[in-house]
């Protein structure tokens, strides 16, 4: 409608003094059939000058109002597919139908490629550094930051037409994994003669005609056979004195690659996560082959703060990895990447417990000073091809833990020593492949690992007299443990997918062999009989088939797991005479049903059963003792638990309103074959052991949490809680309990840009324990937290942020405070690629600080000493 | 360590749109014989003449309506209804678009509509086809390949410069663009800040035009800018919003990222009417 308009008064402004001419019609096709978007157009006779057109409506109508002073006129009617009509017509009102004749002629085909800096061949196309990197960039990130189609984030990740790339490779090898920023802000522009961008890139070759990938891979050509480049940084700070230093110098030649770091701190930032990748591969392994060592001795330790570790971890940090990239014949390529790490860690503080029995409430101070050495190698050999034929990659991984901590602890004016030497030796290789059987395309599994744990612990004077050393004060005791392990899973799996639904099949084989060799030696010589000592060996055997399917239709998606488990447990300690046989057949399905009711509203929700067993360190016959008030034997079957869960959820999000609301509730009820008794002694000293009674525990937590969004004033607001319930049955001092925890956290942020320059953001913490015991209700602990960050950008390349954090804890005897400050100032010198840091932490010295624990029987007080005031000051440069 | 921020925020994003992504339903909607590939190149940083890139973009055309997308979004599409389930680790794999934005112009009923996705969201919202007002000029050129003669319009407050051709008897354009007796081979805004130039014209078998069938939230073109300008100014609130979480070692990070933002101030329709 009002395109007519518009083309009236267009009409009517071009040519004011005329007489208006008005032609209508309507377009039809040989049949008859309405033409809708036939273009209609007037032109001055002979030429292509418009006078005035119109667009046939969905009836086929036309009608064209124009003014003109001509006396004959050409109209024009075209419409695709069809031949073009051009005729002479009288500058006269009338009324002109058309019938179009199909027209087979096809279009003139065109393909314009822009672009010439560029080549492309193929898949792949190549940049010419030169042409793009200016004076004064320095790495390759920013000369990659002025191709066309490529863009550098600020955190260094390099996206290809919108979209991250898969893989970062140099000379077609890829050294550093996902880790690519490394070289990629560091390796000079000069360096590198050419980019290449290989799109649609599959990384695993032999996917590739049948994965489709729509990623690009980035391969950067190096000008000279070998480059040597990298980047420091270095602080340093008081009191006391302070160091923060990171080296990583790199190598990069057509064929062999070299990256590597050496970094050490005494500041308290724990550089060994840096060292750990969390790859699905590797998450896998850490589940299914129990690769994790299990600390079954340790010394009195103090629970550490839920605050951040450069508050209190009291370190000296040493790290230094390599990793070697060589190219081999036949497409195999051949990485060792190996990383060492000594860490010399303090802790200082002092414990106050209370436990509580139905009878009688026991009291214990215990004041500790605890040294903790780590030493850790890890080294692997990896083994790759990756050609079209062929996907194989084999790691064979090496970790070596030599582990000791010291800890002296003052308990009612007697003093005791703790000595844990705890090392941990685990070789392992990992085979994953993937090949076709027939049409189908399978991935085959592979798992062999073998390890070792030797552990020791020294106890200086000896506890538990009564039960070790019939009641007679005895000097020393030494508990010595050894755990082999041979593990071994493979499997075999694929996917099918149909209309809707898809299939994947998996079937494997897991087996386990753990030997267990404890005793407890007293005072160097004397070593106790039979039931302080285990002789365990462990065989667990399970056969698998698992098929997922997934259904979905409209705004219904159903997923149904129905895994069939054969298990076989072989345990048996000779010595004791004591074994236990099992197998059993387990089917635990799991259904789980998502409906989008609206845009606004959806619905979750899930069922299933499910069955765990127990694992060696919950089930042995002779005594352990496990730290200076702890002696654990679980004389018991092996724990078997049977779980049923439910979950529902329900979610509305308004995006037009801003308002985000949900809600999710988890119910677990656990059907246990042992019930746990922990006898009290009067020193403190506890006993757990395990008797066989069918018993329960329900857990069911709800948590709820509301946003809204107010965009006038640019914040945010938060609001969220959760409120968890636990009853289980335990033994206390020959009586059953029934327990009952009860947890609320409230839960809230406020977020406002005050400016371009200025933000801050507010948090506010608030948790509730409390418990009961036999419907004895214990009093209620609250701790509060409230935290408050202003960050400033005053200038390009400033900036300043002053932290605040308050933190209230209210204890049995007291409350009490913390408050902390920190201010961060850092200056980016961008064309030196120069970054001065300057940092002070804890501005107030804030040293004490209090928390407690609650657990099923007791209430623990912890006093951790934190950090003194430190002033930090950072330099980081390229080499 | 610095943290992969702009993951997080692909992963948070994505646990929201698995449960409506994957398997998208779609419905044909008419069929298109030509592919008409236009390339974009546009200046997302008004203040930066350096911040120039470019992106492909497709329009599918049948005589009573028409689909305009960039061709990651396409791809994108047409990967998605292909798989009912893929694998959740492979959606990163998926082309991703800076133009989320999918434009459906309906001859019959004289609409355009604009759908867009701001995380996981699906908006839609309707404006009518006539909003331009073509003044056609007597300029010609040929462009490649075509002759083509010039049209000026102003709309959503910049002024344009079209190039269409009457070899290509098709109404249609890029973007919202239409209403020219015949194709638009070239059409950019006088700060050339958005340069739309056709790239290929390709025949093809006839080929369905889609449009997903997944319920969207329909609003008026005011109240859609409002909700993508506000994720623009404050991206983590708006994440948060919708229930993601997001923590950053350093709050500097939140900075690059919202300059990172606000460095794309330069959007095609700079008056929302």
């Amino acid at each position: 409608m009002s395109r007519q308009v518009l083309c009236w008064l267009f009409a009517i402004v071009s040519f004011p003094a005329l007489a208006q001419t008005v032609i209508s019609g309507k377009i039809t096709d040989e049949e008859g059939g309405a033409l809708l978007g036939a273009s209609v157009v007037i032109n001055h006779k002979g030429t292509d000058h418009i006078i005035a057109y119109r667009i046939s409506d969905s009836e086929g109508n036309y009608k064209i109002s124009f003014s003109s002073n001509e006396t004959e006129l050409d109209i024009q009617v075209r419409s695709l597919g069809f031949k073009t009509v051009t005729k002479t017509i009288l500058n006269a009102s009338l009324n002109l139908d058309f019938k179009l004749e199909s027209d087979t002629t096809l279009l003139k085909e065109i393909s314009v490629k822009a672009l010439s800096s560029i080549k492309k061949e193929g898949d792949t196309l190549r940049y010419q550094v030169e042409d793009f990197a200016k004076t004064q960039d320095r790495s390759i990130a920013d000369a990659l930051q002025r191709m066309p189609g490529i863009e550098v984030l600020t955190n260094g990740q390099v996206l290809y037409q919108g979209k991250p790339i898969n893989k970062y490779y140099i000379e077609g090898l890829d050294l550093l994994g996902g880790k690519y920023n490394l070289a990629n802000e560091n390796l000079p522009h000069r360096e590198v003669s050419e980019i290449q961008v290989l799109e649609n890139h599959q990384p695993i070759q032999i996917l590739d005609s049948l994965v489709f990938s729509d990623q690009a891979a980035l391969n950067i050509k190096l000008k000279n056979n070998s480059t040597f480049t990298g980047r420091a940084e270095v602080g340093s700070g008081a009191s006391p004195l302070l160091w923060d230093v990171n080296i990583s110098p790199m190598l990069f030649t057509k064929k062999r690659q070299a990256l590597v770091s050496y970094q050490t701190n005494n500041s308290g930032a724990n550089v060994a996560s840096q060292v750990k990748t969390l790859t699905i591969e590797n998450l896998r392994e850490q589940q299914e082959n129990s690769s994790e060592p299990i600390d079954w001795l340790g010394i009195s330790q103090l629970s550490t703060p839920q605050f951040p570790e450069k508050r209190w971890l009291e370190n000296n940090i040493h790290l230094l990895s390599g990793n070697h990239l060589q190219q081999l014949k036949n497409k195999y390529e051949l990485r060792i990447n190996t990383s060492y790490l000594n860490d010399h860690q303090r802790q200082e503080g002092f414990t106050s417990t209370l436990f509580f029995t139905p009878t009688d409430t026991v009291a214990l101070l215990e004041e500790q000073n605890n040294q903790l050495n780590f030493n850790r190698l890890e080294t692997s050999l990896t083994l790759q091809k990756n050609t079209n034929e062929t996907y194989l990659k084999n790691s064979l991984k090496f970790e070596g833990a030599w582990d000791s901590q010291i800890g002296s602890l003052r308990a009612d004016e007697s003093l005791v020593t703790q000595d844990l030497a705890n090392r941990h030796y685990r070789l392992f290789n990992t085979l994953n492949t993937v090949f076709f059987l027939g049409n189908q395309l399978l991935t085959l599994y592979s798992y062999v690992g073998s390890s070792k744990s030797p552990q020791a612990l020294r106890i200086n004077p000896g506890p538990f007299e009564d039960l070790l050393n019939n009641g007679i004060p005895y000097d020393k005791v030494a508990q010595g443990l050894t755990l082999e392990t041979i593990h071994l899973n493979n499997s075999v799996s694929f996917t099918k997918a149909l209309k809707g639904f898809s299939f994947s099949p998996e079937l494997g084989l897991r087996s386990e062999r753990q030997q267990l060799t404890t005793q407890i030696t007293l005072d160097e010589n004397q070593t106790l009989p039979n039931g302080f000592a285990n002789d365990l060996d462990w065989a667990s055997t399970q056969l698998y088939a698992d098929v997922k399917s997934q259904f979905k239709r409209k705004q219904w998606r159903i997923e149904l797991k129905s895994p069939v488990r054969f298990h076989r447990y072989r345990i048996e300690d000779t010595t004791l005479q004591e074994r236990e046989a099992i197998d059993r057949l387990t089917v635990e399905p799991h259904l789980s049903v998502g409906f989008e009711a609206s845009p606004f509203w959806r619905l979750t929700t899930s069922a299933g059963l499910r069955n765990r067993f127990g694992a060696i360190n919950q089930m042995y016959y002779g005594y352990i003792l496990r730290n200076y008030r702890d002696i654990q034997r679980i004389n018991a079957p092996l724990p078997q638990l049977a779980d049923r869960t439910f979950s529902g959820g329900i979610s509305y999000r308004n995006p037009l309103k801003s308002i985000f609301w949900n809600v999710i509730y988890n119910y677990t009820y656990s059907e246990n074959n042992l019930l746990y008794q922990t006898q009290l002694l009067t020193n403190g000293a506890t006993e757990l052991q395990a008797i066989e009674q069918p018993n329960n525990r329900i857990n069911s937590p709800v948590n709820t949490r509301l946003s809204k969004y107010f965009g006038e004033l640019d914040t945010n607001v938060t609001l969220s809680a959760s409120f968890g319930l636990q009853e289980f049955q335990q033994i206390l001092n020959d009586q059953t309990t029934t327990i009952e925890n009860q947890n609320w956290r409230v839960w809230g942020k406020i977020e406002t840009d005050f400016t371009d320059w200025f933000n801050t953001e507010y948090r506010a913490d608030g948790t509730f324990a409390s418990n009961q015991i036999q419907n004895q209700t214990n009093s209620t602990i609250v701790q509060q937290s409230h935290s408050l960050n202003l960050n400033f950008y005053p200038k390009e390349g400033h900036y300043f942020a002053l932290q605040t954090e308050y933190i209230q804890n209210t204890l049995f005897s007291q409350n009490t405070e913390n408050f902390f400050a920190d201010v961060i100032y850092r200056l980016t010198l961008e064309k030196k690629n120069i970054d001065l840091e300057l940092q002070w932490n804890n501005i107030f010295d804030s040293r004490n600080y209090r928390t407690t624990n609650i657990n099923s029987f007791s209430y623990v007080e912890t006093h951790f000493l934190l950090r003194p005031s430190q002033v930090l000051m950072k330099v980081k440069v390229s080499l | 360590m610095v943290k992969n921020y702009f993951q997080v925020i692909i992963s948070v994003v994505f646990s929201f749109t698995t449960f409506n992504s994957f398997g998208q339903n779609n419905e044909a909607i008419g069929q298109a014989r030509y592919h008409f590939k236009y390339l974009l190149n546009y200046q997302p940083d008004s203040t930066d003449i350096n911040s120039v890139t470019s992106e492909e973009f497709m329009l599918q055309s049948s005589t009573h309506i028409s689909k305009f997308q960039s061709i990651n979004g396409y791809k994108r599409d047409s990967i998605l209804t292909k798989i009912s389930f893929p694998d959740p680790q492979r959606m990163g794999s998926l082309p991703k678009s800076r133009f989320r934005e999918v434009i459906l112009k309906d001859y019959k009923n004289g609409k355009i509509t604009y759908r867009e996705r701001i995380l996981s969201d699906h908006f839609e919202y309707e404006e009518p086809l006539g909003v331009f007002n073509w003044a056609i000029g007597q300029e010609k050129q040929t462009i490649n390949g075509y002759p083509c003669q010039k049209a000026t319009t102003t709309y959503a407050g910049r002024t344009y410069e079209a190039w269409f051709t009457q070899e290509i008897p098709n109404t249609d354009g890029p973007y919202k663009f239409n209403g020219l007796p015949g194709l638009i081979v070239k059409i950019y805004d006088t700060k050339k800040h958005y340069v739309y130039e056709l790239t290929e014209v390709k025949q093809i078998p006839p080929t369905d035009i889609t449009k997903e069938k997944e319920p969207h939230i329909t609003t008026g073109k005011k109240e859609f800018y409002k909700v993508k300008n506000e994720f623009y100014d404050n991206p983590i609130a708006k994440i948060e919003q919708m229930g993601g979480s997001i923590t950053f070692d350093d709050p500097n990070q939140i900075k690059m990222m919202q300059d990172k933002l606000k460095k794309r101030n330069n959007p095609i329709e700079l008056v929302i009417e």
